[in-house]
């Protein structure tokens, strides 16, 4: 498994679509900025780093993080159908789910890879843009841990999609629009006491979102068996997979048209 | 004599409602080169797809080195190297990275496999150019060393010189040739080009809209295909002893009572019945079959020509 996760990273190589996970980061970030600096609709003193991280992590949930990893997630796996490799993949002994399961490792850590990216830009633009005085080790850590926590649980709240949605050949492009739904609808959980409930915010009570100030009591346990469930589920949907080329069924009729109109115009 | 090394029996694929393979029962020996032959579409594609288990089965089973490949894929795909249809391949990488990765899927444990499978189909060997950047013939090239890269005892090939320029077909068909004769591998081929597998092949099997017409090695298939004179006599002991003794040639065969070929085409039509006539032999039908292999295949397919 490690060595077919080694070679999701080399097939990454030169793979533009890693920009999307970059512009998605600061997005997040600029609005977060933006959010600061016209004052949220409340009171603007007193907000130092602490509430620009949070203000960070709701936006990165809401709006950012759910499609993203949905979109790579998606198109890792996607990418085996579309250039036509799934083949070359399975008849070198490495079974769909085997590769299925390292796609997801892939893109979970991928994941972290963009929650601290997402990080240092949290942490120079408090720095840089909004010179926030109020910034200490602590805070930073506490920073470091929440987005990369917060990102990680979105990860694994989309994990399950992310596995339905690659059964069919550019099936994902529904599971994007989809997981941006999911996020967004996070928002609504948790302004109503359903965060620990709703997987995309379960992790909330883990990585102790909201600090002194969050109205809500967020309950790790719950969080954490919700987010356990979307790990089984994944895990279940990945294990009945369909055969390859039921995968590949709507798709494969055309490239075998395509393929037989190339072998015509050789042998004529 | 020969182990068998692929054994399909009973095979069948349905696609909806059309049978694309139906009860196919294939043999592959052990150091030879199977050309499968078929127009296109008629199930060469599929048939590989099913050995390789890629593709379900409705009814039948594969078994290669006698051993089921639904059961036992894991233990049997790392012997088999194989290219099926188009060559897919990460088209946003170089083909150097492209083997490296499958060469790392494959756990080949010689560092020198990717740059050996290079030098073999003619491709440079950690150069600069994408995949995406290659033309069809080099692309077939890649997928032909992905193929061999790990050494495998067995080769599937499907339609192994497409869009190949007529350097890298007769290239690659050498190549192919030395596999089996220098190294002793199995080798399983199709096509739809006739000369391209009497070229290759040991062993033949046509098979059109899903069905295995005839299995057979080529030299019977030649044989049966040769031109030749075909005579019905009377008496074709007798016949063939008038044959040996005036005409000098043991080169005929006694098909049966009544027919006898004969495949020494110097001999003039007009002496030999003459001698025949002259001992006593009733002749009702002499002429000269002139089929080729082509023939033959057009006439087995029921078909209008060689796509
Ligand atoms: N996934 C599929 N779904 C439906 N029909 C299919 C599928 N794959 C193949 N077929 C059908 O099965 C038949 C055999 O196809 P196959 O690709 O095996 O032919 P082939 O002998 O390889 O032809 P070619 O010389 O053109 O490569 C065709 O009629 C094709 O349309
Ligand atoms: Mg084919």
């Amino acid at each position: 498994m490690l060595n077919i996760v080694k070679c999701e990273f080399e097939k990454l190589k030169r793979y533009s679509i890693l920009w999307t996970g970059v512009v998605g980061v600061l997005v997040s970030v600029v609005y977060a900025v933006l959010q600061i600096q016209t004052g949220i609709g409340k009171e603007t003193e007193g907000m130092g780093f602490e509430v620009f991280n949070q203000v960070v992590i709701w936006n990165n949930f809401s709006l950012v993080f759910p499609s993203i990893i949905m979109l790579l997630g998606g198109f890792l796996i996607n990418r085996e159908y579309t250039d036509n490799t799934l083949k070359a993949v399975l008849t070198a002994s490495v079974s769909f789910r085997k590769l299925l399961f390292s796609k997801l490792i892939t893109t979970g850590i991928l994941t972290v890879l963009f929650a601290i990216f997402s990080f240092l830009c949290t942490f120079i633009a408090a720095v840089l843009v909004l010179h926030f005085n109020d910034i200490t080790l602590v805070l930073i850590e506490t920073s470091f841990i929440q987005i990369c926590g917060n990102a990680f649980s979105n990860f694994l709240a989309v994990a399950p999609l992310i596995a339905w949605f690659s059964r069919k050949q550019n099936g994902f492009w529904a599971g994007v629009g989809i997981a941006f739904v999911y996020g967004i609808c996070g928002t609504f959980a948790a302004g109503r006491y359903l965060a620990d409930f709703y997987p995309i915010t379960a992790g909330f009570g883990i990585i102790g979102y909201g600090g002194n100030e969050g109205a809500e009591v967020f309950h790790p346990i719950i969080g954490c068996a919700v987010l356990a469930l979307m790990v089984v589920l994944t895990i279940v949907i990945v294990f009945f997979a369909p055969p390859y080329d039921e995968a590949m069924a709507t798709p494969s009729g055309r490239n075998n048209k395509k393929g037989r109109l190339i072998n015509e115009r050789n042998h004529h | 004599m020969n182990e068998i090394i692929i054994e399909t029996n009973h095979l069948t694929k349905v696609y909806g409602t059309q049978k694309s393979v139906a009860d196919l029962s294939i043999h592959v020996r052990k150091g030879r080169i199977y050309g499968l032959l078929g127009r296109n579409g008629a199930g060469k594609t599929t048939t590989m797809r099913m050995i390789l288990n890629l593709t379900t089965p409705t009814a039948g089973e594969v078994k290669i080195f006698g051993e089921d490949v639904r059961k036992n894929g894991k233990r049997i795909l790392p012997r088999i190297g194989s290219l099926i249809e188009s060559p897919g391949f990460y088209p946003n990488l170089t083909g150097t990275e492209n083997l490296r990765i499958f060469a790392r899927l494959r756990g080949v444990p010689n560092r020198q496999a990717v740059e050996n499978a290079l030098g073999v189909v003619g491709l440079p060997y950690q150069d600069k150019k994408l995949f995406a950047e290659y033309s069809m013939g080099m692309k077939q090239r890649l997928a032909i060393a992905n193929a061999i890269m790990h050494d495998p005892e067995v080769l599937i090939l499907d339609e192994p010189v497409n869009g190949l320029d007529p350097i890298g077909i007769a290239e690659v068909r050498d190549f192919i040739k030395r596999l089996s004769t220098e190294q002793g591998k199995t080798v399983l081929l199709s096509s739809h080009i006739l000369s391209e597998i009497s070229m290759l092949a040991d062993d033949i099997g046509i098979i059109d809209q899903g069905v295995l017409l005839e299995e057979e090695s080529l030299a019977e298939l030649d044989r049966k295909n040769s031109r030749y004179i075909h005579l019905a006599v009377s008496d074709t002991a007798q016949t063939a002893r008038l044959i040996e003794q005036s005409l000098g040639t043991t080169n005929f065969h006694i098909e049966d009572d009544h027919t006898l070929r004969l495949y020494d085409l110097d001999i003039a039509t007009n002496a030999l019945v003459r001698l025949l006539v002259e001992n006593g032999i009733e002749v009702f039908e002499v002429h000269t079959q002139n089929n080729t292999l082509e023939d033959y295949f057009k006439r087995i397919t029921g078909g209008e020509g060689i796509a």
